[in-house]
């Protein structure tokens, strides 16, 4: 709870030692330290502040709907078709608590790696080929988190029930939060993915650049682009189509602002079960782009 | 899990507020602009919204205090930030973009992707803003695309080698006529302006940024 509490403080005020200890540490230029400093702030507030319309629109969105819609399916579908940034799944990841986990997964993975700006970017930046190795990859990688979430449940409902000492099924029944609260998970995920993908930036650059699909998934799980910018980043800096795909997934699918999301939401085994799916969907999407 | 989520959203206001301070302020100097491609209305409205959000739950008086004390470091921190905007991470890349980018640098880096033969050795002009050399690197003339934020901003253009030096500051706005090449730089293929001669362009029109 303490954690929960001042997570937000904290990576607020960690851009800043770190911007700081980072250039007197290598240099011991005081010019130079002074000058990493603020690219280190304006790095991380810059990837803060353009998360935080789609953040707040997501969490609004999310919690509209919930008001006045009860079918779960209906989630799913608005969540996957919304034409907007994956940043918004932050926002309104909350929303799938009281869904079937197997339906929060693939809507939750599709949305980020897979949604339609994403893919509009990818074609103009990637073309169709790699474009539906795209496709491949998100629906394989959406496909296990869902299966793995399910088998997930089941297994901890199993559990539940035996430590009652009877079978029958246990119904978690979760309230409605407040959007305050959705926001403010929403903020806990974005500040630290923001830290991580500045911190990498700092320390390694664009280290994307490397020919290899493992280097360039790594280098996209850290530095968590946006999915309306990923496949222009890749095309930019990863030259070798199965680093590009591999790129553009696990920026999406895993990610340091996804899986604090979903660690935040649904608990660190849903996240670390998500992380593995979505490193097969990742594998796969490369084996498509060759 | 759920429990601790319930109990510690009671102490959830304050990083809204602060967000909600640090949007509205970040707005208002203009930082927002130079450091994402969001519109400045776009990230007001946000900071409008959580706002409303975080004031809806206030009910007590220490809370008020917290929230209070929260907005104003958010607008203390957004008043530091810069209004113009920090360097892109990296280098300047020699990679074409996409197809969507139209400029004359983007159009000469596009030809060179898809039949670098073709232009290699011939003679170029292209407009972009100018990196004078270092020690370790060549100068470079770029544009620089900007997606969704200063950090995942992308310097693209040439290497650039001066037929005679030239003393021209950083982040001029130039123009570079010069013979296509390559060169190899840990593996990968740079393309540089060899035997360029440069032009500092004052504000023209015809060349927009």
């Amino acid at each position: 709870m303490t954690f929960r509490t001042i997570t937000f403080p904290l990576v607020v005020a960690v851009p800043a030692v770190a911007g700081m200890l980072l250039p007197v540490a290598s240099h011991g230029d005081l010019r130079v330290a002074a000058g990493s400093v603020g690219i280190f702030i304006a790095w991380w507030s810059s990837i803060v502040l353009a998360s935080l319309p789609y953040v707040t629109a997501g969490a609004v969105c999310a919690h509209a709907l919930e008001r006045l819609a009860k079918a779960p399916p209906f989630f799913a579908i608005v969540a996957m078709i919304a034409p907007g940034c994956d940043c918004a799944g932050a926002g309104y990841a909350y929303a799938f608590v009281r869904q079937p986990p197997a339906l929060a997964a693939f809507a939750l993975v599709w949305s980020a790696a897979a949604g339609p700006a994403a893919l509009f970017a990818t074609y103009n930046a990637l073309g169709p080929h790699l474009l539906v190795a795209r496709i491949v990859g998100a629906f394989a990688a959406s496909t296990l988190t869902a299966l793995l979430w399910a088998v997930d449940r089941r297994r901890t409902e199993t559990n539940a029930s035996m430590r009652r000492g009877h079978s029958c099924r246990t119904s978690a029944v979760y309230p409605v939060p407040p959007l305050r609260d959705r926001v403010t998970t929403a903020l806990g995920a974005l500040a630290v993915s923001a830290l991580s993908a500045t911190t990498v930036l700092v320390v390694f650059g664009h280290f994307a650049a490397s020919s290899s699909p493992f280097v360039a998934a790594a280098s996209g799980a850290l530095m968590s682009p946006c999915s309306t910018s990923d496949a222009v980043i890749a095309r930019v800096l990863v030259h070798r189509p199965a680093s590009q795909i591999a790129f553009v997934l696990a920026s999406q699918t895993i990610d340091v602002r996804q899986l604090a999301t979903f660690a935040r939401v649904f608990g660190a085994r849903r996240a670390a079960l998500a992380a593995v799916a979505g490193a097969a969907g990742c594998s796969i999407g490369a084996l498509c782009a060759r | 899990m759920k429990h601790g989520m319930k109990h510690g959203m009671k102490h959830a206001t304050d990083p809204v507020a602060f967000a909600a301070c640090a949007c509205i302020a970040s707005a208002a100097t203009g930082a927002s602009a130079a450091l994402t491609s969001m519109p400045w209305w776009a990230v007001l409205l946000t900071g409008a919204m959580l706002a409303a959000c975080s004031l809806r739950e206030i009910t007590d008086r220490s809370r008020k205090s917290r929230s209070v004390a929260a907005s104003v470091f958010g607008a203390a921190f957004a008043l530091a930030l810069p209004t113009s905007a920090p360097p892109a991470p990296g280098v300047v890349s020699t990679s074409a973009v996409a197809v969507v980018m139209r400029g004359d640098l983007f159009d000469e880096l596009g030809k060179l992707d898809s039949d670098p033969n073709a232009v290699l050795g011939t003679t170029i002009s292209v407009t972009g803003a100018w990196t004078p050399a270092t020690h370790d690197d060549l100068a470079t003339i770029s544009r620089r695309i900007v997606s969704c934020c200063a950090a995942d901003a992308i310097d693209v253009g040439f290497d650039v080698r001066l037929e005679r030096d030239e003393r021209i500051g950083a982040g001029e706005w130039v123009q570079i006529e010069g013979i296509v090449g390559e060169r190899v730089v840990d593996g990968d293929v740079r393309y540089v302006l060899e035997h360029s001669v440069i032009r500092v362009l004052e504000d023209d029109a015809t060349t927009p940024r």
